[in-house]
Formats: C-alpha cells, structure tokens, sequence
C-alpha cells in the first residue's frame, strides 16, 4: 500500500467510525466501503475487543461511598454545607424581612422614627428650659435685694429682674433729688433773710 | 452516541449546570458529578497505572484535585469532562514522575463483567481481555491515549481534540493509526499464543 492509498484507507475507516457511533447498521457500512471491506471488519473487531474491554474494567463495588467517607473529602463537603447553609440562611433572613415580613419592617421603622424624634425633641427642651431657670434664679436674687432694703414686701413673688433695676435707680435719683431740694431750700431761706430784699421792696 | 453516556439530557444532570452548583458550594452537585465521572476516569487511569488499586486512589486523587480547585474552573473555556480528563492527565504523569517506573507487561487479571456464563468462557473473555491490554501497551502513548479515551473512557473526538491540543482531523487519523497497529500487534500476539 502507498502513502496515498494508506491516506484514502484511513478515511474510509474515520468515516466508518462515525457511522457507527450515529447509530448505522455494520452490514451498511461495509456495503458503502466495500473496497475496504476486509480492513474494516478487522477494524470493528478490534473495536468490539476495546469496547469489550471496556465493560470487564470497573471500579470496586462500594468504592464510591467509600471515597465519600474518606476523611478528608466528607470534611471539605460538610465545611462547605455548613457555608453553603449559612449563606442561604442569611439571605432567606433577609428576603423574608423585604417580602413576606414587611408588617414588622414598617413597625421597626416608625418605632425608630419615633425614637430619634424623641431624642432631638428632649435636646430641644432642654435648650429652651436652661435660660428660664437662670432667669428664676436671678428674680430670687433681686426680691432678697428689695426686702433686705425694706423696699419691697417680703412676700413678693412678682417682681422681674428688669424691675428691681429701676427701683434701684428710682431710689438712688430719689435721693439725689431730696438733696438738692435740701440745698435749694437752704439758699431760700438765705434769701429770706437777706436785707437788701427788703430794700429794694421800699424802693418799689 | 457515545456522548450521550455523559451529556444527559436532564437538567439537574446537566454536567455544565452540576459544575457551577458545585462552584457555588453545592455539595450535592458534586457527589452526582462524581457518579457521572468516576467510572471512565477510572478506566482512563487504569489503562495508564500498573494495578487497580492504584488506579482507584489516583481516580480518588482527581476528584479532590477537581473538587479544589472549583473556584479557578472557567465553563465558557473547557467543558467539565475535558477538565477532569485534564486533571487525570496531570495526574497520571506526576503519579510516573514520582515513582520513576515505566509500564511493565505483568498485566493484573481484569474483573470480568458477570455476564459470562461459564468458567471456560469466563477465561476466554480473560485471555482477550489480557491480550487486547497488551496490544494497548504496545502502541505508542499518543496512540495509547487516543485509544484509552476514545474507546475505553468514551470520549468524544472533540473534547480529545481538546485534550490533546490537536484538531479533530488529526485526532481521527491518530485513531486509525492506532487502531491499525493494533490490529497488528493483536494479529502477532495470538500468532504468539
């Protein structure tokens, strides 16, 4: 055989396979290569040995299970439930929360509004409540000022803080209005007894 | 139709859609790729190893290795047949390179298929059985390899092509080369015998 008929032999045979494999009858298969028919009968021969040989190699019996309860591969499959577990846990959680429990979800959310108006709410009267009570402090002060100076009466609860200030100025111009009155009146009755006043009244 | 002993056509056996239930941590889909590969992995590394128990420790072997390296296994590049073949390959070679021993003829007795029914034919089957091993053995190891996985482990002449980093066609006429020269060897062997 030359190189071009050992070319056109393995052909046939490829394509004799293929046949095969898709299902063809052999008897066809030799009638369609029939120049071949010897070499390829030799190669179906061969080929129901493989395929025979094939069938008589198998593994142990149980040696699947076996290698399932080998040590080291059961741990990587139990490490790798327990994580596949753990995730899908994790998201089933969290879709529940999304869908099926959107009833707690809408409580959870105006319970925490509530809760952070609350606070900014408390924050809030606190800043208003501070001045005021300083502002009390200061109205205690001035009523001990205005009765430690008979001023005032000792039960006065009323007063403002504004108040005691003006009374306190009231008496300090008060005082110093009965004294130049004082002076003035002094220098009248200087002039009272002044002689050329009467002179001058004799003149007139 | 060879094929078809792994492509199933249901889905949740789908060997694409078990692959990326296994990446994302299924360890189910795992153990049905196990039961889907095991056998012609096995057969693979048998016809490659010395003794069957070797070659189902080194079948153990790949799966582990497969099953570690999930993560880095890409769908859209290889089909999952061809990378646990890969892995077997890999496998194979570094179990020789380790022991530095080279394939002997003291072929170990075949476990017989329970379909023969008596003794006489039971040896007969184990006799060509025998023979068909060592004509294997005979032929080259890119011939050995093509035959094993075409043959033996059932593997379509593309994810062999795959495999082998070869086109179809050349895949094919490997075959029949191959398949020639058994033809021969066999044809001396019991000349021999």
């Amino acid at each position: 055989m030359n190189a071009d008929e050992i070319k056109k032999l393995y052909k046939a045979m490829s394509e004799a396979l293929e046949l095969k494999e898709k299902g063809e009858q052999l008897s066809e298969i030799l009638n369609l290569f029939s120049e071949y028919r010897e070499e390829l009968e030799a190669m179906f021969k061969d080929v129901e040995a493989l395929a025979f040989l094939k069938e008589s190699i198998k593994p142990t019996e149980g040696i699947f299970e076996k290698i399932v309860a080998n040590e080291e591969i059961s741990r990587l499959l139990r490490e790798d439930e327990a994580k596949h577990f753990s995730l899908f846990q994790s998201i089933e959680l969290f879709s529940q929360l999304l869908t099926a429990k959107k009833v707690y979800v809408g409580i959870a959310v105006i319970v925490l509004i509530f809760g952070i108006s609350g606070f900014y709410y408390r924050q809030l009267q606190e800043e208003i409540i501070s001045p005021v009570a300083e502002k009390k402090e200061s109205e205690k002060l001035a009523i001990n000022n205005l009765t430690d100076n008979n001023l005032t009466p000792k039960n006065s609860v009323v007063l403002k803080t504004e108040e005691t200030v003006s009374f306190k100025e009231m008496e300090s111009d008060l005082t110093d209005e009965i004294n130049s009155l004082s002076v003035d009146l002094d220098d009248l009755e200087e002039f009272g007894n002044d002689d050329s006043f009467e002179n001058l009244e004799t003149i007139l | 139709m060879r094929q078809d002993n792994f492509e199933m056509e249901s889905e949740e056996n789908d060997p694409r859609a078990l692959m990326r239930l296994a990446k994302e941590g299924d360890s189910r889909a795992f153990k049905k790729l196990y039961r889907l590969y095991f056998t012609p992995i096995f057969r693979y590394v048998y016809f490659r190893v010395k003794t069957k128990e070797i070659a189902e420790d080194l079948t153990q072997e790949v799966f582990l290795k497969v099953y570690r390296s999930l993560a880095v296994f890409k769908a859209a590049k290889a089909s999952p047949l061809a990378y646990f073949f890969t892995v077997a390959r890999n496998t194979v070679i570094d179990y020789w390179k380790k022991k530095k021993d080279v394939l002997t003829d003291d072929l170990e007795s075949l476990k017989i298929a329970d379909k023969a029914k008596n003794p006489a034919e039971i040896t007969d089957i184990k006799i060509a059985g025998e023979i068909t091993q060592k004509a294997i053995k005979k032929l080259t190891e890119e011939q050995q390899e093509v035959i094993v996985m075409k043959f033996i482990s059932d593997l379509p002449n593309k994810e062999i092509a795959n495999l082998l980093s070869k086109t179809e066609e050349a895949v094919r006429q490997i075959q029949c080369r191959a398949l020639k020269a058994l033809r021969q060897e066999l044809k001396e062997l019991n000349d021999y015998l």
